[in-house]
């Protein structure tokens, strides 16, 4: 039977704010989820830290709640101790691109079979409001009263140019749309990436609702083809008066988990586990000796 | 899920406009079926709970908190959307 809503349904209610951008993402996570087909025993999210790291509590799926910047190589080793899992990270602007960086570049090139949900509200919420790495140059916060003096990280861009295969960004105000991309990445087999814009409407004052409603447009309706890299780097690279949502890129290429000798056999969280035999033992030996 | 409107709703305004997911409504005015309220979509609403922290008069309640008295309130939420003008009334 398939998996329902209600099967995500945690007793656990968030703590984030009133009108929190996490809300439409926590929807849009359990609505794509279902989309895929997919029922919480055969997924597992996780997280870092920051508010929405707070998101896998409040699913019944399984969940990791990581360290700072740390989901990446978590999910990367559950990925490989179980492949048979589908794996989905989920973290802030600042756990992936602040800390979590180099672990972003290596898990897009490497390919693995994850989803990775980037939550970009370009403010640290947790901490009360600090610039973040994809905080644009010039915006005001208690640690950049002058106004951010840094060039912003570009989650879409950085994914494109490191080889990601499925690069995609939507919005935390659009509930379907985001679900619908999300169900696309969780359908895809490959490194996935959704960068989420998301107001947070405590810390930051400038990337709002309404200013994130005036400038969004759909790269589908715009005729984009998600199969060119280089189209899709060019939009990558638009940002302000226009900002593009929906799929950038898509390809196929082997994913990492598939290419590694020792999980030919299937899963190893599921493979029966025998003694070694004496040949076996002998063998193990003769090579340390 | 999702958060209700109830008939303590003085049709202030101010729910609608915090709305990040834009599902809320207001019954056009005068209709006698459904202009005395705004309404919430429950399909769309993302449990975010800023309506409630807006409403000036407290109208608003989680939908398993709806006092006693406003019992058919989720339901008439509901029914406006399915039944009523709902996102037209825009």
């Amino acid at each position: 039977m398939a998996a329902t809503i209600k099967d995500y349904m945690s007793p656990v209610k968030p703590t984030w704010c009133p009108g929190c951008g996490d809300y439409g993402i926590l929807a849009a996570v359990k609505q794509g989820l279902v989309q895929a087909g997919l029922a919480p025993h055969q997924v597992l999210i996780v997280s870092g830290i920051g508010c929405g790291s707070k998101l896998p509590d409040y699913t019944r799926a399984n969940g990791f709640m990581t360290l700072h910047g740390r989901p990446l190589p978590v999910a990367t080793g559950a990925k490989l101790g179980n492949h048979g899992l589908k794996v989905v990270t989920v973290h802030g602007d600042g756990d992936s691109m602040g800390l979590g960086m180099g672990h972003f570049i290596h898990t897009a090139r490497r390919n693995l079979d994850i989803v990775d949900l980037i939550q970009n509200n370009q403010i640290y919420g947790l901490t009360k409001g600090q610039y973040s790495p994809t905080s644009d140059p010039g915006f005001v916060t208690k640690t950049s009263l002058d106004g951010s003096i840094e060039v912003a990280a570009n989650p879409v861009a950085l994914a494109l140019t490191a080889g990601g295969t499925f690069v995609a960004r939507g919005f935390a105000g659009d509930t379907k749309g985001l679900a619908d991309l999300i169900a696309q990445a969780l359908e895809h087999k490959g490194y996935a990436l959704v960068d989420i814009l998301q107001p947070c409407v405590t810390f930051n004052r400038k990337n709002t609702y309404d200013w994130y409603r005036e400038r969004v447009y759909s790269l589908e309706e715009e005729g984009h083809d998600p199969g060119d890299r280089l189209a899709a780097f060019q939009k990558a690279l638009e940002w302000g008066d226009r900002i593009p949502l929906g799929v950038f890129y898509r390809t196929q290429r082997p994913s990492y988990e598939e290419q590694v000798a020792g999980l030919q056999e299937g899963p190893v969280a599921t493979r029966e586990l025998k003694p070694l035999t004496a040949a076996q033992i002998e063998r193990l030996r003769a090579e340390f000796m | 899920m999702a958060y209700v409107i109830t008939g303590l709703c003085a049709r202030d305004g101010a729910c609608a406009e915090v709305c990040p997911v834009e599902c809320i409504v207001a019954g056009p005015e005068g209709d006698p079926k459904w202009g005395m309220a705004y309404w919430i979509d429950p399909d769309s609403c993302i449990d975010c709970g800023a309506c409630m922290a807006e409403c000036p008069e407290s109208a608003i309640f989680p939908d398993d908190e709806v006092p006693e008295e406003w019992a058919d309130w989720p339901a008439k939420n509901a029914a406006f959307y399915s039944e009523g003008p709902g996102y037209d009334a825009r």
